[in-house]
């Protein structure tokens, strides 16, 4: 009988959903997206999502995404394909499309496509802006590569007026402490 | 999606209360007299919606094309309801196959439907079944429909059906809610019929060839099949285009019209410019074959056009697979003995001889590419090539 009350609670705590969002803050290793970034303090990391989703204030207002797919795998918006041996513009060039080919993504406007490098391999920073069906005007910097057989993605994006500019460094600094765990094949 | 959901049946139970009759005599007939105040309230709704699409970018903006579509469209609307309706056709920029409209009159035609086109004929087709969706009142019509069914929910549920894939949730998000029924899930099969039918009569009694009719519908799902497209959209779904065809060819056997225009020439002319910018948003999309039908056609009008061999080499270069490289070579090579001074078909050539490991025509070409245009976008990519020829 005295076991009763253990059994309940087990079974509530049991029961206790994950919270949807979790504080970061410092390290962060992610084994089964093969990376690892410094993240800034005050910042909530999803866990929802299986890729690395962080905001301070809210996804519609900030947020990072740092994601990494197969370059086998069909991308959502065009039927191009990502292929281990193009160029990082090209790779550039498939990514845009992509996001040009969503139509969520109105008044697109490319500002900046500019070779960079990503934890020693060759890539691509894009900076640009975009509205979404509501009119909010929205400014991203992404970041992409490929290393072996993945893409890797890292991406800003904020509401252009006042939060775009708020927390550019911040994500410039995640960039920089990118590193993949192991080289992919 | 939910959101749509709900913002759909808010709209609804807002708009329809009580059973309404979805009988309603047609603008054209004598007996129309006045909207009805929920359709009053649909004219608003659709104006909002527009309001979006038109600041969203999407809209084509080529005067001369807008007034030759809108010429035609007056051509096919009968006088007297031009007292009631004025009808304006725009384009929007979007390489899937497909044409709505909206009770108040505008028509939104896509790029991708247009550039498909042969002649007037076929145009005055597609112009014809979207003003009668909108002078048969198909939208208040369906909306009425929806709202006297018992299992309101159900059949909202069944309508939207059709969104399963995530690109048409969210063209739904743009469209908005009358939109979303007139471009994506389509109106019943009763009133596509009519539409059908009475459009048929319009591009008929303006003098049009009716065996182009069922030809446009006969292309399209000869394409898709090709293609094996699934397109999102109403037009591009073979049941819809296989019974429209129907329709058409049954039309065309108890009839006999002499002395018919289908304006080919007139036709090309005017849409030159649609067929070669929807084959780079078919590129962009990744629909290779078709962007390469689309730059063939365009050169068929044009056939010394320096920009349409370029994009046949982009096509083959992004294509990258057995002898792309070649092609994609002679096609740059072509655009240049067109127009020298075309800067983009040099860097093409560099981007594929730099691959090949051919550095000296690969830094010839990038030299070039960036003389003809200092300030080009990607100026850092080819500072970069060089740079890294240079080391080499």
């Amino acid at each position: 009988m005295r076991k009763l009350p253990l059994i309940a609670l087990l079974f509530i705590i049991g029961c206790i959903p994950t919270p949807p969002w979790s504080k970061v803050g410092g390290q962060y290793f992610d084994d089964s997206q093969n990376f690892y970034v410094e993240l800034p303090k005050g910042w909530k990391k999803s866990n929802r999502v299986v890729y690395l989703l962080l905001t301070r204030d809210g996804v519609l207002l900030q947020n990072i995404m740092i994601t990494r797919m197969d370059i086998d795998a069909e991308l959502k918006y065009t039927k191009k394909k990502l292929k281990r041996d193009m160029l990082p513009q090209e790779v550039a060039e498939v990514i845009i499309d992509d996001l040009t080919s969503n139509p969520n993504i109105l008044n697109f406007n490319l500002i900046e496509n500019i070779p960079a490098k990503i934890s020693g391999h060759q890539g691509f920073r894009l900076l640009f802006t975009f509205r979404n069906e509501e009119g909010v005007k929205y400014k991203s910097v992404y970041y992409g590569f490929i290393a072996g057989g993945k893409f890797y993605g890292i991406r800003y994006t904020a509401a252009e007026r006042y939060y775009f500019d708020k927390d550019i460094e911040t994500f410039e600094k995640i960039v920089k402490s990118f590193k993949l765990l192991s080289e992919e094949t | 999606m939910v959101n749509v959901l709900i913002k759909i049946a808010l709209l609804l139970l807002l708009i329809l209360s009580g059973c309404a009759t979805t009988s309603l005599p047609p603008i054209t007939s004598s007996t129309f007299a006045t909207l009805e105040e929920d359709e009053k309230g649909l004219w608003r709704r659709s104006e909002e919606e527009q309001r979006i699409i038109n600041r969203s970018g999407l809209i084509y903006k080529d005067e001369e094309l807008e007034n030759y579509l809108n010429e035609i469209a007056r051509k096919l609307t009968p006088p007297e309801v031009l007292n009631y309706i004025q009808f304006k056709v725009k384009v929007i920029k979007n390489p899937y196959l497909n044409a709505f409209s909206y009770p108040n009159g505008v028509i939104y035609v896509h790029t991708g439907i247009l550039a498909r086109m042969d002649n007037e004929a076929q145009l005055a087709t597609l112009l014809g079944h979207e003003i009668t969706h909108i002078t048969h009142r198909h939208a208040v019509r369906t909306f009425r429909d929806i709202k006297n069914k018992t299992a309101f929910l159900a059949t909202l549920q069944v309508s939207l059906a059709v969104f399963k894939d995530d690109i048409i949730r969210e063209i739904v998000n743009i469209l908005g809610v009358i939109g979303t029924i007139a471009a994506v899930s389509g109106y019943s099969k009763k009133l596509e019929t009519e539409a059908d039918i009475e459009g048929f009569k319009l591009m008929l009694n303006a003098g049009y060839d009716p065996y182009e009719a069922p030809k446009l519908f006969e292309y399209l799902k000869k394409e898709l099949e090709d293609e094996q497209i699934k397109e999102p959209f109403f037009f591009g779904t073979h049941p819809r285009l296989q019974e429209r065809i129907q329709n058409y060819n049954s039309f065309l056997a108890q009839l006999q019209y002499p002395n018919v225009t289908k304006n080919t020439e007139v036709f090309l002319q005017k849409t030159k410019n649609v067929i070669l910018d929807n084959a780079f948003l078919d590129l962009k999309a990744g629909r290779f074959n078709m962007a390469k039908r689309g730059a063939e056609k365009y050169l068929s009008i044009k056939p010394d056009d320096a920009r349409a061999y370029y994009l046949l080499g982009e096509i083959h270069r992004q294509k990258g697979e057995k002898d792309d490289s070649e092609k994609a070579k002679e096609n740059y090579e072509k655009a240049i003995s067109l127009d020298p001074s075309f800067p983009d078909s040099y860097k093409g050539l560099g981007m594929i001889y730099y691959k090949q490991g051919e550095k000296a025509l690969a830094k010839k070409y990038f030299e070039l590419y960036l003389s003809l245009y200092p300030k080009a976008p990607d100026k850092a990519y080819i500072e970069e090539y060089l740079k890294t020829l240079q080391e080499r």
